[in-house]
């Protein structure tokens, strides 16, 4: 094995030279003469009689086309002993008008000489309206859900990708214009649908459109880059598997629409309003309506509804007399689903009334312009009755929220907020009235409680010693009162041997430490030598 | 036999004595106390004030009347005195949690921002604040006994769980016993002040005519240096010093803690320690 691969090495190189000497030439030639706009189009350009060019060709004619790169390859043939090489560069291009082009020549540099191709002509048919039934195995839909919007209304603008082909990495560009945004709704949904009598997948992107100015607009076509996969293959198993397969790059985009905005009507618009667009409701809750002097209720309002949502303005509660108000942080959320733009914003004011008595939370208004009916509508919430009792004296108020009474959940749960401050009341306990005063004015008594246990310790210790040294010492001390004692006995007038021989014993006891027992003579005569 | 018997029907009297002598005035400053607080409570601060004075002049100084004398300044609408009173109950009892939160809500009032300054031996030992002087004491005077206890036991019985005991309680002893000193040390050379007027030029000398420096206002806390006819050298924790009325401010520790209370002291009103 190893030699044939090193024979066709050597052949390879020996032919070098045959090689070289080959006439070298370039050809372009293009998939087909003429295309819908929303094909691409395949252009190859070979350079035969070469194995490399210095550079990529430069080709003429491409000013009307977006051009991807397709590769290129290289290839050697030796058929009948004959040599042959060339080098094919491959491109995909989109046009973007319809017309008839010129393509080429191409340009390429062999060995610093330049080669020329041939021209080849493209003609690319007029755009397709949406309402044709002329259309290809790929192509992009765009839909408006109304044609006439007021400003900052939300309108749909609904991307759909017809497909009969499988694809791949599949990029978008959004139409781009000043006062346009786009706000994707959701995640692209696929489908199995039916146009124009065939069956396509489907893959629908839909957007949230929202302009800021009024005027007539023409939003452009949206562009959808992808990877297509030839769909006349008709085996389908593993290898039909888009790894295994060679794509092409096609750029499709969907038709352009209109849109006409105008502005709010002036008539009837609220003063101060605050641009608000779509549609709302407004609800209210008091918790607890019956509360003492000094203690706090919430007042809860919450705002919903669908449009331009991040403009629901902070309502502001009017001035009560006996009334403290402290507003809370506002929360906002919005989230976007199919219909659009749908949001709440809930505020909440802790009311602490000062007097006792029947009171009326006043209502608050919202004012909205309403695309649907095309009027100003102003909704408001209920008065909130509040019963005040006489109350007990209060330093620390505590929000209670009315979910957070109803123990509904944990995501309603707030802060305690401070809302008065004051001292706390006096002590009324007479424990611990007196002071210790037989510490504060017994300077001795303090050291004595310090030093007693030292002293009961030195004592003991001291005794301790005291008595041991005694004990040691008792032999000694009879020892020296041995001769006193006996003379004292024998003058006692104890004359028999007897009495005499136990005075005798005591003393060589006593003088010489000698356990208690009788002396006998040979006891004596020992101690005596 | 006789001499015995009278011995000990004059100790009883003695004893009776002692402690019917110590019920009556115990009753004497439940009453007092009592009539203090009713006067609180009706409004007649004045007069709360007068009756807690009067306790605490008669030698009752328990925690509980500096608290409310404190309340009954505070609602008298006398910031700086209120201050000085929380905290010379504060040094009675530091773990009250009425009070600690009245002193911060009296101390929020102060006009002055000046940040108070901790020492090396607040900062090195902060349990000390924790404490009073008298818990400090009682404690090492337990862990004096234990020790001595235990070293007695030793002379008589050597045993291993012994030695470990004694370690550990020698150790307790010692951190008990500088806990206690540092404590008294700090009480005793407490010299911080409380500015008791409203507002007080601070001066650059013992005269009327002297510069004014800086201004302070009621409670704010100050210390105090020394006192000269009248007039006293106070420092401020940012090292700035001035010369102040003597009867403009009040000082914390009244007098010495752990010796005898002399009602009529130098220093000002005279503390105890609970």
């Amino acid at each position: 094995m190893n030699k044939i691969i090193l024979l066709l090495v050597l052949s390879i190189f020996i032919l070098v030279p045959f090689q070289t000497r080959a006439e070298v030439s370039v050809t372009l030639t293009l998939d087909r003469q003429e295309a819908p706009p929303s094909d691409s189009i395949k252009m190859a350009i070979k350079v035969s009689g070469a194995r490399s060019s210095d550079s990529s060709p430069v080709i003429k004619g491409l000013d009307s086309f977006q051009v991807s790169q397709g590769g290129s390859s290289s290839r050697v043939q030796i058929i009948n002993g004959k040599v042959s090489s060339s080098v094919d560069y491959t491109y995909y291009i989109q046009p973007s008008r319809p017309g008839t082009f010129q393509l080429g020549p191409a340009e390429v540099k062999v060995k610093g000489k330049l080669f020329q191709s041939n021209i080849s002509t493209l003609t690319i048919l007029k755009t397709a309206s949406p309402e044709s039934p002329a259309k290809g195995p790929i192509f992009l839909m765009a839909a408006l859900s109304s044609n006439k919007a007021y400003v900052e209304e939300q309108i749909s603008y609904t991307l759909k990708l017809y497909l009969k082909t499988s694809v791949s990495d599949i990029s978008l560009q959004l139409p781009e214009l000043d006062q346009l945004t786009f706000k994707q709704l959701q995640k692209p949904r696929e489908y199995q649908g039916v146009y124009d009598g065939s069956t396509y997948r489907i893959i629908e992107v839909p957007y949230g459109l929202m302009v800021l100015k009024a005027g007539d607009y023409g939003i452009k076509p949206s562009r959808m880059s992808m990877t297509a996969y030839d769909s006349r293959r008709s085996p389908r198993g593993f290898f039909d598997d888009p790894f295994f397969r060679s794509g092409r790059p096609v750029t499709i985009a969907s038709q352009a629409l209109e849109l006409k905005v105008v502005p709010l009507p002036e008539k009837g618009k609220p003063k101060g309003f605050s641009g608000l667009v779509g549609s709302f409701k407004i609800e209210a809750t008091l918790a607890p309506s019956k509360i003492r002097v000094g203690e706090s209720a919430t007042l809860t309002v919450h705002i919903s509804g669908r449009g331009n949502v991040n403009r629901i303005p902070n309502l502001k509660m009017p001035g009560l007399d006996h009334i403290k108000v402290y507003a809370d942080e506002p929360a906002f959320k919005a989230r976007p689903d199919l219909k659009g733009l749908a949001g709440f914003k809930i505020m909440k004011w802790a009311i602490v009334p000062e007097q006792q008595g029947d009171y009326e939370i006043p209502p608050l208004s919202l004012s909205f312009f309403d695309p649907d009916t095309d009027e100003y509508r102003l909704i408001q919430t209920p008065k909130q009755p509040l019963i005040v009792l006489p109350g007990k004296e209060k330093m620390i108020m505590v929000e209670a929220g009315p979910d957070r009474q109803n123990g509904s959940s944990k995501s309603a749960k707030q802060g305690v907020k401070e809302l008065g401050h004051d001292i706390l009341p006096l002590h009324t306990s007479v424990r611990n009235l007196e002071a210790r005063s037989e510490i504060m004015s017994g300077g001795l008594f303090l050291w004595l409680t310090l030093l007693l246990p030292f002293v009961l310790y030195l004592s003991t210790f001291l005794g301790l010693r005291l008595k041991r040294r005694s004990v040691r010492a008792m032999p000694a001390h009879r020892a020296k009162k041995a001769a006193k004692n006996l003379i004292r006995q024998c003058r006692q007038g104890r004359e028999d041997a007897n009495s005499l021989g136990l005075c005798i014993r005591d003393y060589f006891n006593d003088r010489f430490g000698l356990t208690l027992a009788s002396l006998t003579t040979e006891d004596a005569a020992d101690v005596l030598a | 036999m006789r001499k015995g018997i009278r011995l000990a029907i004059t100790i009883l009297l003695a004893l009776l004595y002692i402690t019917s002598n110590h019920g009556a005035r115990a009753d004497e400053l439940e009453e007092g106390f009592f009539k203090a607080n009713q006067a609180y409570k009706v409004g007649d601060f004045q007069e709360a004030i007068k009756g807690y004075l009067r306790l605490i002049r008669s030698g009752h100084g328990g925690g509980q009347i500096y608290y409310n004398l404190g309340n009954a300044y505070f609602r008298a609408g006398q910031l700086g005195r209120a201050i000085l009173e929380y905290e010379r109950a504060q040094l009675l009892m530091p773990r009250d949690p009425d009070l600690n939160f009245n002193l911060s809500h009296a101390r929020d009032q102060i006009r002055d921002a000046i940040e108070e300054s901790h020492g090396f031996i607040e900062t090195s030992f902060f349990w000390l604040k924790s404490f009073n002087l008298n818990e400090l004491f009682w404690s090492f005077a337990l862990l004096n006994l234990l020790l001595w206890t235990i070293l007695i036991i030793r002379l008589f019985h050597k045993s291993e769980w012994l030695y470990y005991m004694l370690l550990l309680i020698l150790s307790s002893w010692f951190v008990a016993g500088l806990s206690f000193g540092l404590k008294y040390y700090w009480i005793s050379s407490d010299d911080r002040a409380v500015i008791l007027q409203k507002e007080v030029n601070i001066l650059a000398g013992p005269e009327e005519d002297d510069t004014v420096l800086f201004k302070l206002h009621e409670g704010t806390v100050l210390y105090k240096e020394r006192s000269e006819d009248g007039w006293s050298l106070v420092r401020l924790p940012d090292k700035k010093r001035g010369w102040v009325k003597s009867g403009a401010i009040g000082l914390i520790s009244g007098v010495r803690p752990l010796t005898s209370t002399s009602p009529h002291s130098s220093r000002g009103q005279p503390l105890s320690v609970q």
